[in-house]
């Protein structure tokens, strides 16, 4: 059907060569998906045309596409970035240029730009529902292995200090350089230790390593390993058990608010014209998700401000909702962070998510966790969601 | 314990700033993070007298205004000071230093960094609070160290003993009697030197 196309150019800013790929192609897909949703949909009165740009996993590239985009292409409105270190670098573009900066990746918090709008989950969405999870049903003495840049050390400052509130403990904590793979000093203290449970925030091939590592070892102990100290991570997403491999990627826990497995309506049309869109990229998982949601929120809230003008639209965001596959997510228009599903998924061998606890509503951003109920804080907090064990 | 304070829920800021969208700003943020705001123009001496007396947990200041002090004289202040800094010249700047800002905001003021000076501030200022505790003690003990000498060369005149055996009877008395060797150097100082002013090396580092 054809319709008076008014067309308006945003940008895709997405690491689809380099070290985090995988990740880049499936957020890229995420929203290549919206973006053909949102050209075929009769009711909106535009087209988006999506300009995409690959900065390789390469933190330098970062800048100069960004700019290029803003500067050259005259877009206001782009989606990307998956690492902080990328988004802190573009920054500054956005501000200079009036740009808004659609970051659709689960982050370590402790940031509200003003040219942000983040659909990812913030601390209080994955870390904050874990430790509660692993307090209440497994113990509170953890061991905390990562690698070693921002987002381990301040999701295991995070995790540290909520076990401690709750009476729980570190038994130990040690970091990896990105990338490194020798992992079996690290998987002998940890198995000497006995902790009640492993939080893993190590990412790509040292993740994949050390569970294959941390399995083998326990075994060789006789041990059963996820029963007896499982293993614990953020985001822990569905391509990357496969990765990890069918002898390795059962029965961990992961925390996050999407899983390929979500039971909503949504979520089943949107993971079956994943599949037939992309099938050479396997499993939907939660990036990809966010960056769905990004790109229609982007699109409603053009739709809502009649215009692509960077405050109009930043001012028409706040408070949308949008039926996600995850459930019906909301702008805090106070911080442009959005209400999301924070959910506990235990994998299986077959590379999916069983999930095992859930939040059942929205829960409200809190990227400074400052509402989190607290030893020293005996407020009830908006934003310390209450998980329900759902079997 | 946790060394840093990094939640700032309840605290109370008296913001002193001219009304405009640095000053909303400012204000939004830190209600976002918890804070309870007071607002109030540089020039409304009576209601930062007012504000003042409520009292405040921390204080932002815009250096751009006004000359002298950058503290307004109305407002007795013990909590830490956040500078809104716009010019960059030394003459603003100065006051800046006189005032012993904690931490600063550069206009125009956006919502990065308001965190940031916040932590900065409050974790400073709780530092410097227990640094100068600290001085306090140790200038009580440097003070009460004059006694001790003076009470060292009295028993050496009186008793023809040398300045080691002086100083071990001393603190043999003072362990009998159960108390600090300083404050029974200061009695025995004080009645050996009666002309001596009290007090007279008090601190320089009060407010």
């Amino acid at each position: 059907m054809e319709r008076e196309s008014v067309v308006h150019d945003i940008g895709i800013l997405m690491s689809t060569t380099g070290s985090y790929r995988l990740i880049g192609e499936a957020m890229l897909a995420g929203a290549l998906l919206a973006v053909e949703e949102i050209n075929a949909a009769a009711d909106l009165p535009f087209h988006l045309n999506a300009k995409v740009v690959n900065p390789g996993g390469v933190l330098e590239n970062y800048a100069p596409a960004a700019k290029s985009l803003l500067t050259e292409d005259k877009v206001t409105h782009i989606v990307g970035c998956y690492t902080s270190s990328s988004r802190k670098e573009v920054l500054p573009l956005f501000e200079k240029n009036d740009g808004l900066l659609w970051y659709p990746s689960h982050y370590e918090g402790f940031e509200t730009s003003e040219n942000v709008v983040y659909t990812g989950a913030s601390p209080n969405h994955h870390v904050i529902p874990l430790s509660d999870f692993m307090v209440a049903n497994c113990g509170g003495r953890a061991w905390l292995v990562g690698s070693n840049y921002i987002w381990a050390w301040e999701n295991n400052r995070i995790m540290r200090e909520s076990l401690v509130d709750a009476g729980g403990r570190v038994l130990g904590e040690r970091y990896l350089p990105v990338g490194e793979t020798d992992v079996a000093a690290i998987v002998d203290q940890i198995l000497a230790a006995k902790p009640d449970f492993v939080f893993n925030t190590l990412i790509g091939d040292s993740s994949y390593m050390f569970f294959r590592e941390f399995r083998r070892a326990a075994e060789a102990l006789g041990m059963d390993q996820p029963a007896e100290i499982p293993v614990v991570s953020c985001s822990l997403a569905e391509p990357e058990l496969a990765a990890i491999g069918p002898e390795a990627c059962d029965g961990h826990l992961s925390s996050s608010v999407y899983f390929e497995s979500v039971d909503t309506p949504e979520n089943r049309q949107f993971v079956s014209r994943w599949h037939q869109r992309f099938p050479e990229l396997g499993a939907c998982s939660a990036d990809a998700e966010a960056t769905y949601i990004a790109v229609h929120l982007l699109a409603m809230a053009i739709g809502r401000a009649g215009t692509t003008e960077m405050a109009a639209v930043r001012e028409a965001v706040g408070g949308l909702q949008f039926a996600a596959p995850q459930g019906c997510v909301q702008v805090d228009p106070e911080n442009r962070h959005c209400y999301l599903y924070p959910r506990i998924g235990r994998s299986r061998r077959d590379g999916g998510f069983d999930i095992i606890a859930d939040a059942g509503t929205a829960t409200r951003p809190d990227p400074y966790l400052v509402w989190r109920e607290t030893q020293d804080s005996a407020q009830a907090g908006g934003g310390r969601p209450r998980l329900k064990v759902v079997s | 314990m946790r060394g840093t304070i990094q939640n700032f829920r309840g605290a109370r800021a008296l913001v002193v700033l001219y009304p405009g969208s640095d000053r909303d700003r400012l204000a939004t943020v830190l209600r976002r993070l918890g804070l309870l705001v007071g607002e109030v123009d540089p020039s409304d001496t009576e209601r930062l007298e007012i504000a003042g007396r409520d009292g405040f947990d921390v204080l932002v200041l815009d250096t751009d205004i006004g000359t002298g002090d950058l503290v307004p004289s109305v407002l007795a202040v013990d909590a830490p000071i956040i500078a809104v800094i716009g010019v960059e010249a030394p003459s603003r700047l100065t006051r800046a230093v006189n005032a012993r800002v904690a931490s600063h905001i550069v206009k125009p003021i956006r919502s990065s960094g308001i965190f940031p000076a916040l932590f900065l501030a409050f974790n400073e200022f709780n530092r410097r609070r227990r640094e100068r505790e600290f001085v306090l003690r140790l200038e009580a003990r440097v003070r009460q160290r004059r006694h001790v000498v003076k009470a060292i060369l009295a028993v050496c005149a009186e008793t023809g003993v040398d300045d080691e055996e002086a100083f071990r009877l001393l603190r043999r008395e003072s362990m009998r009697r159960r108390i600090s060797i300083e404050a029974l150097c200061q009695e025995i100082a004080a009645t050996t030197d009666a002309t001596e002013a009290p007090g007279e090396a008090a601190g320089s580092y009060g407010s």
